[in-house]
């Protein structure tokens, strides 16, 4: 019988590791589950059509050409309910069942609903992460009059750039005591904020909505200081959370994300995991690290098929980082801005509201650069990003020095 | 697919910044600030001693380019001559290839979307030199396909490397 693999999942991770499977030579049957229908979909690029700047089609990247180019077989509209390791066998939620040979999981990431009280069942509570989801937001786009936005995170500040500009009232809300909490320091984040405010955006920080009512034609939001706020969408973007129920973790190993070593498999040797469903490497850290990005998965995806087809690779990790244009400014973060410690000193560099408008924090721990944030500062990225990068190879030859003079 | 590629000579190199210059008339930048090369100094001193380096560099049309892998939209691809090439219909000016290149060969344009050195495509195609290469007046720069910079590379180190090893002074002669 020929040898068959199964791809889960219909993103980024998923389709690089169908194409390195098949441009390593891999000539058995690859089949593919995903609980979706047509071309893979990449959520980045949502905004940026809610907001006109590019069509419809340019969210689905890879195109409808790609399953026939790769010879996929494919079973659209299907979620994985179980996947038993030990028989290496796959169950779906249309009742189908699948013996695989090895198997590639790729299911990335779903949104986090917070727990307020109405707001899952909203008609009016929408997400980007699906292109159902993400077209629902068009008639908003069109006719809503104030919108509030779940979550200051960076795909929230997008969204409230897309509404503001087409003359909709926005509040962004966020229980944390900032904007962008995950990487940002608190001086840049409020930079950004000002920036938010500047434009007119209604930001409420340190706040969680107590419930959410649907009415005829929006939805009342409820604060605990008794205030409301009548909208006609709520956008919630409060986080992701990778898609792996169907995993039994006595099977595969699982800590906040599948585990995998630098070769994408999982505590089963049988199956492999990238994208937003997995940890990898955090170079910085030198340990295994939920760094959901884009260009991680197409990364941990072409490893995973390189070795699933027998070749030997290495996914030899990434360092945080994350861009986000905001208005007219470009943000960006890399490497541990946020680590703290005795021996961490931060560095303040300009002013984004004034001069050339750029700004810089550059983290230091022990004197070697860890971590930065930058405000339109973009010439300083790539000496920062060498810097972080030569403290990383210093700290690793130093601590096989160490241990060469240990007689380790 | 053939590679396209740069090569740079730093022992020839004196800094001048023409290839920048040609780089800006040739894409027509009216901003002093924006070109697609860049060139950068380096100096050593030792006691009495001292030399200045420069390197110019522009994009250097990586074999397993990260831009291309990180692009969300496939906007950044590689072209039949290994030329990192990009859409700009498909750009959405997310700045991911930004974050991304080692190098900063990615820059903006006033409308938000990518724009970066095209290996001077409308030149080459018609057998011309790339801009910067055709205006440095040392012959630092130069430009082929890869493996034929390769071959010329290695034919000038293995002479060098004869040379050195053929060379003897009389008085050590047998």
């Amino acid at each position: 019988m020929a040898t068959r693999y199964f791809i889960l999942g219909n993103g980024g991770a998923a389709l690089h590791g169908i194409r390195a499977l098949r441009i390593a030579g891999f000539t058995g049957e690859v089949h593919q589950i995903s609980d979706d229908r047509g071309p893979a979909f990449n959520p980045m690029v949502a905004p940026y059509f809610l907001s006109g700047k590019v069509g419809w089609e340019t969210c689905f990247p890879f195109g409808e050409a790609f399953y026939q180019t790769y010879q996929i077989e494919r079973h659209e509209a299907e979620t994985v309910v179980s996947l038993d390791a030990r028989s290496r066998q796959i169950t779906t939620s249309i009742g189908g069942t699948f013996d695989y040979d090895k198997c590639l999981i790729a299911t990335g990431a779903r949104p986090v609903m917070p727990p307020v009280p109405g707001l899952q069942d909203s008609r009016f509570a929408l997400s980007l992460r699906e292109p159902e989801t993400a077209l629902n937001m068009v008639t908003p786009l069109q006719n809503a009059e104030k919108v509030l936005i779940l979550g200051a995170s960076f795909v929230g500040i997008k969204l409230a750039e897309v509404f503001l500009k087409k003359g909709i009232k926005v509040v962004l809300v966020d229980i944390a005591p900032q904007i962008m909490p995950q990487g940002a320091l608190p001086e840049a984040a409020k930079h950004v904020e000002t920036l938010l405010r500047q434009k007119g955006i209604d930001v409420r920080l340190g706040v969680a909505m107590k419930k959410v009512e649907d009415t005829a034609d929006g939805a009342i939001c409820h604060f605990p200081d008794g205030s409301i706020e009548t909208v006609d969408c709520i956008a919630v973007s409060a986080g992701i959370k990778p898609n792996l129920d169907f995993l039994d973790p006595e099977q595969v190993r699982i800590n906040r994300a599948i585990c995998t070593n630098d070769r994408m498999q999982t505590s089963d040797n049988s199956i492999y995991a990238a994208g937003d469903v997995c940890e990898a490497l955090n170079r910085l850290t030198n340990s295994q690290q939920w760094m959901g990005t884009w260009g991680n998965a197409c990364y941990q995806g072409r490893v995973a098929g390189q070795n699933m087809a027998g070749q030997y690779a290495e996914y030899t990790g990434a360092i945080p980082q994350h861009v986000s244009p905001i208005f007219n400014w470009t943000y960006m973060q890399i490497g541990d801005a946020l680590r703290q410690g005795p021996g961490v000193q931060q560095e303040f560099k300009g002013d984004p509201f004034t001069g050339d408008n750029s700004f810089t924090i550059r983290v230091f721990e022990n004197d070697v650069l860890v971590g930065a944030n930058l405000i339109n500062a973009a010439t300083e990225l790539a000496g920062i990003k060498m810097e972080i990068i030569s403290g990383i190879e210093a700290a690793r030859h130093t601590t096989s020095e160490e241990s060469y003079q240990r007689g380790a | 697919m053939t590679q396209l590629t740069f090569s740079f000579d730093v022992n020839r190199c004196s800094g001048c910044l023409a290839c920048i210059v040609a780089c800006q008339d040739q894409n027509d930048f009216v901003s002093e600030t924006v070109a697609f090369r860049q060139v950068t100094s380096y100096e050593e001193r030792f006691l009495t001693k001292s030399r200045i380096s420069f390197l110019s560099l522009s994009c250097l049309h990586c074999g397993d380019a990260p831009c291309v892998m990180v692009c969300p939209t496939g906007a950044i691809f590689k072209n039949s001559e290994g030329v990192v090439d990009l859409n700009r219909e498909l750009c959405i000016g997310c700045h991911t290839c930004e974050l991304t290149c080692s190098f900063g060969a990615p820059k903006f344009a006033e409308d938000g979307r990518m724009i970066k050195c095209d290996f001077c495509h409308d030149r080459v195609e018609y057998g011309l030199k790339p801009a910067c290469v055709r205006v440095c007046p040392t012959k630092a720069l130069g430009f082929g396909p890869l493996k034929d910079i390769s071959k010329e590379k290695t034919k000038e180190a293995s002479t060098k490397i004869l040379k050195s090893l053929l060379a003897t002074e009389p008085s050590k002669q047998p």
